[in-house]
């Protein structure tokens, strides 16, 4: 999944090429949420404890996101969050929804086309 | 994927209902057999930097998902350095594409019949208007400066008045210009031979030409009973500025001094605007732009003889290079020259000084430069807008003539698409220096009357001639207050429920999924070669969309913030019931339309506001104009120079509690948001009181406020037991009851809300008390 979100993140905002920065979990610095940071220092936090887990952002996930941006010497903001379910709705949050906002980015709108196509078969 | 804000996607679903409502009952003009039909027309009445591509772009998307027969987009835009990364933007890969889904992007030079009969896509191609002379452009851009509409081939403009969907239908055509008021008649008069059935032009009707006048507008008019307001989708301006995509404060200031003191004085505030941009983390430093004429002498308005040494020069951008590098010890190598200067091999310019005199030829390496200083005449005001420019010094030479609105809208756009608590970061600041104070007068009208600060809501602080430069109060100490978060615990219930019993229309036989009731043509083609026409044919079905495509976009009509609660699709990729396809206008679009308000409107209701623990709102410091200052003892910063009679009364009562507190602003200061139908409301109390760790957010206005939004400020919930709480309070003059102000004008009155959103009265006979009784908390 922290592949599929970095291959997939494409900011259209930001010049192209401008790729996410993969952070390493290693000894003490073992991240739960944050996987990966920009060319402007700003976090990406990939919300996905496990298919049967929480995969929401909620506050207690808002407060893991504050406290490993600051481990990891990001900007307080803005947190760029992957998540099943925005619950937590506040300043200096950019959601993006799994999978829909992923596979946006990979270019199916799911919006516009379906999983599966008429023919059952992927689209 | 770029996601649309509020006020772009509203302005963007009024463009496209718009567009498909005329559709299917347009204006016909003519008798028996030469009636024709009169293309629509939606006018984008929309300021600087409120991405207007973004707005068009979604509409024309929304708009092909409504036809059947799926549509030709023909994208114009001016010919101009920018015009390759226009198109760009549009093609797969850029940063517009992934609103354009379905769509095919082309350039005009790239057009192919066949192409357009083999598929049912739509297609776009971006065309360009007026001349452009690019030398040495790559093979990959090359085509976009051969697409220009008046040299397009015989071929290419004949095969598009016919544009064949490959099915025996005429594709519908739909004209979209982003600066349409470059568009001259002549070109009106090519693009109406192609019969196109809508124009989506950004511009005002005023600046149209005769031609669309006549051909276009009169018909609409006259005919259509159409207004003024049903052909122009006006963005909200307001709603622009509060967004953080432009500065919300001008500071328009006039000098009559020698250039060496107002770029002395720029640079003073471009230092301090450096610092406080490295502390906000912006993303680059803060630049300046200097306008002025390119070869004439300031004082004899003289040309400047290019044959004398550079140290005898007179021309202004040799004149304020030498100040910046010799005096303010700027660093040449962050200095650009973007103009004509002309120059001689004998007397040759010194090494570091970096001159682009090639106009357009030069934009790009102009532009990878990222210069921090850069010196021009006006011919660098189209397409270039660089978001970190804050601060501009408009030379005397530039003369009463200046466009100084076209130079500000250069400025507007805001680096990092936020506001900052420093005011400093979200102000653009414009030194002219005038020869007189009457020049300056005209100058402020003019700019008055172009940015309208009425009702953009963008503030526009004027400093004429003689007057002093506003003056920075720091904060004495650090003080902040939690911002408030939505929580939509409550409102996830309900919406899973709307959701849970939201029909399934995927093996629907047809009946539920068709579209009906509304009158659906498309245009066949009749005739052979060289003898083609066309006939309108009404056709039995409307284009069919997937659900969840109606069910995002209604939800988002309410209340985006209700998508990131309704879960429309399974993780394993496994199809749900917003899988089906229905049709527009048919009993499943209705029903899905139904679910999809009220789950906006549960989000609405449902969602409750809840204090956050980390990363408090930090009160920065104020820029005031020290000629209109109130200084005050206990405020955090030293004065402030914007309240009112009642506002003054109030900070004086304040100030005598012993209390820090502070005038909070309205465009930048702490807001809490309120979600609304429609939208969210941020709410910007006027004062701001720190007491018991508690912050008391004071409001001298607050009358306006819907009994949903008083629900939600009364019951916001603290983070957790140790943190600060916020209570909102509001202070009225006089009497004041549930059925609004009474005659007796005397003594306060201090109202909050009940619990239940009541209005709650309580009159006080002085400030004093009034304020005594702000300051108990709720129960």
């Amino acid at each position: 999944m922290v592949d599929t979100v970095i291959a997939s993140h494409f900011d259209a905002t930001r010049r192209r090429g401008d790729q996410l920065v993969r952070i390493e979990a290693s000894g003490t610095k073992a991240y739960r949420y944050l996987v990966a940071r920009n060319a402007e220092n700003e976090g990406f936090f990939l919300v996905w404890d496990g298919a049967d887990k929480n995969t929401d952002f909620t506050e207690a996930a808002y407060e893991v996101c504050v406290d490993e941006a600051s481990r990891a010497g990001l900007r307080p903001a803005p947190y760029h969050v992957y998540a099943r379910l925005y619950r937590y709705q506040t300043e200096g949050v950019k959601f993006y929804q799994i999978p829909d906002r992923i596979l946006a980015d990979f270019g199916l709108d799911l919006k516009s086309e379906p999983f599966v196509d008429d023919d059952n078969e992927l689209a | 994927m770029i996601e649309l804000l509020g006020f772009q996607e509203q302005a963007s679903n009024q463009v496209a209902a718009r567009v498909v409502e005329y559709h299917s009952s347009p204006v016909t003009v003519g008798r028996g057999g030469v009636q024709r039909r009169i293309p629509f027309l939606q006018l984008l009445n929309s300021i600087t930097a409120s991405g207007k591509t973004l707005i068009l772009a979604d509409a024309v998307s929304s708009i092909a998902k409504h036809w059947p027969v799926k549509p030709i987009v023909l994208w114009l835009s001016k010919a101009s350095v920018v015009v390759a990364q226009s198109y760009a933007n549009l093609d797969a890969g850029g940063a517009y594409h992934g609103l354009l889904d379905g769509f095919e992007v082309r350039t005009l030079a790239d057009y192919d019949e066949s192409e357009l009969s083999g598929s049912v896509d739509s297609f776009l191609f971006f065309a360009t208007t007026g001349t452009f002379n690019q030398e040495k452009k790559g093979e990959g851009s090359l085509n976009v400066f051969k697409s220009a509409i008046d040299e397009a081939a015989k071929s290419t403009w004949e095969s598009l008045k016919h544009r064949p969907n490959g099915q025996g239908g005429r594709r519908p055509l739909l004209i979209v210009y982003d600066e349409a008021h470059n568009l001259s008649d002549q070109q009106t008069t090519l693009l109406l031979e192609l019969e196109p059935d809508a124009f989506l032009l950004s511009t005002a009707t005023s600046r149209l030409p005769p031609l669309f006048e006549k051909e276009v507008i009169g018909h609409l008019k006259s005919v259509g009973s159409l207004s003024d307001a049903d052909l122009v989708t006006q963005v909200d301006a307001a709603e622009v500025a509060l967004s953080g995509l432009i500065k919300n404060e001008i500071n328009l200031v006039g000098r009559q001094a020698p250039m060496e003191d107002v770029v002395a004085e720029l640079m003073k505030d471009l230092r301090k605007a450096r610092r406080a941009a490295t502390d906000a983390g912006l993303p680059g430093v803060p630049k300046a732009v200097y306008v002025c004429k390119t070869n004439v002498t300031e004082l004899s308005g003289e040309r400047d003889d290019p044959k004398q040494p550079f140290a005898q020069r007179r021309s202004p951008p040799i004149l304020i290079w030498r100040h910046l590098t010799e005096k303010l010890k700027v660093n040449p190598s962050t200095i650009a020259v973007y103009c004509d200067l002309k120059t001689d091999r004998g007397h040759p310019l010194p090494e570091d000084f970096i001159l682009f005199k090639g106009g357009d030829r030069d934009y790009q390496s102009f532009v990878d430069g990222n210069y921090e200083h850069i010196i021009f005449n006006q011919s660098l005001q189209e397409g270039w807008d660089d978001p970190l420019v804050y601060f501009a010094y408009i030379d005397k030479s530039m003369g009463s003539r200046v466009q100084v609105e076209q130079i500000i809208g250069r400025l507007l756009r805001q680096p990092g698409r936020v506001r900052y608590a420093d005011q400093r970061l979200n102000t653009a600041e414009i030194l002219v220096r005038v020869e007189a104070t009457g020049v300056f007068e005209e100058v402020v009208t003019s700019v008055e009357q172009k940015i309208q600060p009425g009702s953009l809501d963008i503030k526009v602080t004027i400093s004429k001639p003689g007057g002093r430069a506003k003056v920075e109060f720091a904060a004495k100490g650090q003080f902040s207050v939690p911002l408030a978060a939505l929580i939509t615990e409550r409102a996830e219930k309900r919406i899973a429920e709307y959701i849970d019993k939201m029909s399934d229309y995927r093996g629907d036989p047809g009946s539920n999924i068709r579209g009906q009731g509304k009158r659906v043509s498309v245009r066949r083609v009749v005739g052979g070669a060289g003898g083609q026409a066309f006939v309108w044919e009404e056709v039995g079905e409307s284009a069919s969309v997937l659900a969840r495509w109606l069910f995002a976009r209604e939800v988002a009509r309410v209340h985006k913030g209700a998508l990131g609660v309704a879960v429309t699709s399974n993780s394993d990729g496994t199809p749900t019931k917003f899988d089906a396809k229905v049709g527009f206008a048919s009993r499943a679009a209705s029903h899905v339309t139904d679910v999809a308000r009220k789950v906006g409107e549960a989000f609405v209701d449902q969602v409750y506001l809840k204090l956050r623990g980390p990363n408090p709102y930090r009160i920065g410091p104020v820029l005031v104009d020290p000629d209109a200052v109130a200084t005050f003892k206990n405020a955090i910063h030293k004065g402030y120079d914007d309240l009112n009679s009642l506002e003054l009364d109030f900070a004086r009562a304040l100030d005598k509690t012993g209390h820090p507190w502070c005038r909070n602003s309205s465009r930048s200061g702490y807001s809490i948001p309120l979600p609304q139908s429609g939208k969210t409301v941020n709410f910007f109390p006027d004062f701001l009181i720190w007491h018991d760790h508690t912050v008391y957010a004071i409001d001298t206005k607050g009358s306006h406020l819907h009994a949903d939004a008083a629900r939600k400020l009364v019951s916001i919930k603290a983070a957790n037991e140790s943190t600060d709480r916020v209570y909102v309070r509001f202070v009225s003059e006089g009497v004041v009851e549930e059925s609004g102000a009474q005659a007796d004008s005397s003594g306060y009155t201090v109202w909050s809300f009940k619990p239940n959103g009541q209005k709650d009265f309580n009159h006080c006979d002085s400030m004093s008390e009034a304020l005594a009784a702000c300051l108990v908390p709720d129960v």
